[in-house]
């Protein structure tokens, strides 16, 4: 019998425990189950070629891995997918209906502005930060950000205040 | 009020609960292993073939081994020059030159190929100052190339003519140059230079009466030229004797031979350059041209035997002997001229290759004058009629060595073009793998 490999375990350690917070940053980012799901394994099974490197501290690279393939995909599916600006319907009465118009203003917004919104305003990044986990300067950072604030500021949400 | 913080926390419980894959590890393993492998594949495919390129590019580059013989030789062929043959500034003796097309990145342009002699390699040579549309004269020995001299005008240039304002001699030795420059207010009109001997220079150029800005009939007319002898090492003076304007049928073995009076169309001026005071007259058969480079006439060491192709055809029969009793040499029907003597009884011509024409092809033959025994010494490339080639007529006597086949360098265009897009389809192989396997 083998004796464990010591990167490995510590690689099982860390989805173990950092899945679930990885899985909200996702899902804030796709809008989608599955998309999240799907975007953190990818996003973890990037990060083991380089585990050994990163092993004490492996979230940025994991959030970078994660945001830039969000952006990534949602690039490459514009192609495949037909546009549309409506929403399929759904209903926004009740206690669950400020989280639906949210997330249909996040959906309205361009996948790197999102990105920078889920970064700055929900991971609490810097703007330093958050160009380094986008790959962008800080400038676009900023940029992007007061685009994406006005842009869910016209939205028929209550109030945004960052 | 919420902030957007508080907002985005509460959207992010509607998150999945996810349970880790167990395999994910592996996947990740075989994932980069998978990519590694493929990545791998297109760089050493892309390798390989860069490898190919430059291997092709440097067999075609390479000169090829120098024969053993080292001494001065006479190649038995002579080849066709790519126009990607490198330059140099000291080929050492050569044994031919030729005029022929040089490229570079942006198009071609005329320039001289000259073939060593000890080694038999091609190269183009680098001529200062050149002005190659009147072309150029190797001496006699193959150290020494005569040349027009293209430079500035105390008035107004004749640009359509150079402006030839001088001649140079480079030394394919040393790669040094000496330059002869003539006052000239518009350029020179080149009436002809040739090499008399070994060390002298022969020439002759008219004062061209307008510059650009004349009129037409001025920028097309010029003076008589003088014809001036020049000893290297020393100082040009004109040749006694000799009329300006007089036209060269013939030089070499230190003399030249220029037509005489035009009311004797058969008469010309026989001149030896180290004493001008004696010139002698000869007669001389009419005649139909000279071909290429070379002269009308043959002159022998003795300057009494003369060899030609007369009459208003060419090719034609060669007629050699004793002047005034000049006789056809049986066999040489289809020779284009004589190149020069050898001994008192051969001659060097160029004429077709074989007695029936299939190709278009020449040769240089070493001809009896008395019985017209002949033999190939050079064989020129399949259509080419060898008017472009000029020999050092000292080496026609050399000993015959096999020629050497000059490298034939690809268009470095095409090689940076392959390059380019071997790197390029390597490149977008390389993104287009990298996405098909995916995690």
């Amino acid at each position: 019998m083998s004796a464990p490999d010591p990167t490995r375990e510590g690689f099982e350690q860390y989805v173990a425990a950092r899945m679930p917070a990885l899985l909200r940053t996702a899902y804030l980012m796709t809008g989608s189950h599955q998309d999240a799901e799907d975007l953190v394994q990818v996003a973890l099974i990037k990060a083991v070629p380089h585990w050994k490197k990163i092993a004490d501290h492996p979230d940025p690279y994991v959030r970078r891995v994660l945001v830039r393939e969000s952006v990534s995909r949602w690039r490459s599916r514009r192609w495949r997918e037909v546009h549309t600006d409506r929403l399929p319907e759904t209903p926004v009465e009740g206690p669950g209906a400020d989280r639906v118009e949210l997330q249909r203003a996040l959906a309205r917004l361009a996948p790197r502005q999102r990105a920078v919104i889920v970064l700055r305003y929900y991971e609490d990044l810097t703007e330093q930060q958050t160009a380094d986990a986008l790959g962008i300067s800080v400038g676009t950072v900023k940029s992007q950000a007061r685009d994406a604030l006005a842009r869910l500021r016209a939205e028929p949400l209550a109030t945004v205040s960052p | 009020m919420t902030t957007l913080h508080d907002r985005l926390a509460d959207l992010a419980d509607e998150a999945p609960i996810g349970v880790p894959a167990p395999d994910l590890w592996d996947r990740g393993v075989r994932v980069h292993r998978v990519r590694r492998a493929g990545t791998l594949a297109i760089i050493t495919t892309a390798v390989v073939l860069l490898a190919v390129v430059a291997a092709v590019d440097w067999q075609r580059s390479a000169p090829a081994p120098a024969p053993a013989h080292g001494s001065a030789g006479l190649p038995d062929r002579v080849w066709s020059p790519s126009p990607w043959l490198p330059a140099t500034q000291q080929p050492g003796q050569l044994v031919a030159v030729s005029g022929a097309e040089q490229a570079t990145w942006t198009g071609t342009h005329p320039a001289v190929v000259g073939i060593s002699a000890s080694t038999g390699g091609y190269a183009f040579l680098d001529l200062p100052g050149a002005d190659l549309e009147h072309g150029v004269e190797l001496a006699p020995d193959g150290r020494h190339i005569a040349y027009w001299l293209t430079g500035p005008t105390t008035g107004t240039p004749n640009s359509e003519s150079g402006p030839v304002t001088g001649v140079g001699v480079y030394d394919a030795v040393t790669g040094d140059v000496t330059q002869h420059w003539i006052d000239t207010a518009h350029g020179l009109m080149p009436d002809f230079l040739t090499w008399a001997d070994a060390g002298t220079v022969v020439f002759s150029a008219g004062q061209i009466r307008g510059g650009d800005d004349a009129s037409d009939m001025d920028q097309s007319s010029s003076s008589f030229g003088t014809v001036t002898s020049w000893t290297l090492g020393g100082e040009p003076q004109p040749v006694a004797g000799v009329a300006s304007g007089a036209f060269l049928q013939g030089a070499g073995h230190g003399r030249i031979l220029v037509d005489g009076p035009s009311s004797r169309q058969d008469r010309h001026v026989l001149v030896d350059v180290s004493d001008p005071t004696r010139p002698r007259d000869l007669e001389v058969p009419r005649l139909a041209g000279a071909f290429g480079h070379m002269h009308f006439v043959a002159l022998d060491a003795t300057g009494r035997r003369i060899a030609l192709v007369p009459g208003s055809r060419n090719p034609n029969v060669v007629h050699a002997g004793v002047v005034g009793d000049l006789r056809a040499v049986p066999g040489t029907q289809r020779t284009f001229g004589v190149v020069d003597w050898i001994d008192r009884h051969s001659i060097v011509t160029l004429g077709r290759l074989g007695r029936v024409s299939v190709a278009l092809q020449a040769a240089l033959y070493r001809v009896d004058v008395s019985t017209g025994e002949s033999r190939i010494i050079v064989r020129f490339p399949v259509d080419s009629l060898g008017g472009d080639w000029q020999f050092a007529t000292d080496l026609l006597d050399a000993p015959s060595v096999a020629g050497v086949e000059p490298s034939s360098p690809m268009d470095p265009r095409a090689t940076a073009g392959l390059t380019v897009l071997v790197c390029l389809i390597a490149g977008l192989a390389l993104v287009l793998w990298r996405r098909r396997v995916r995690a």
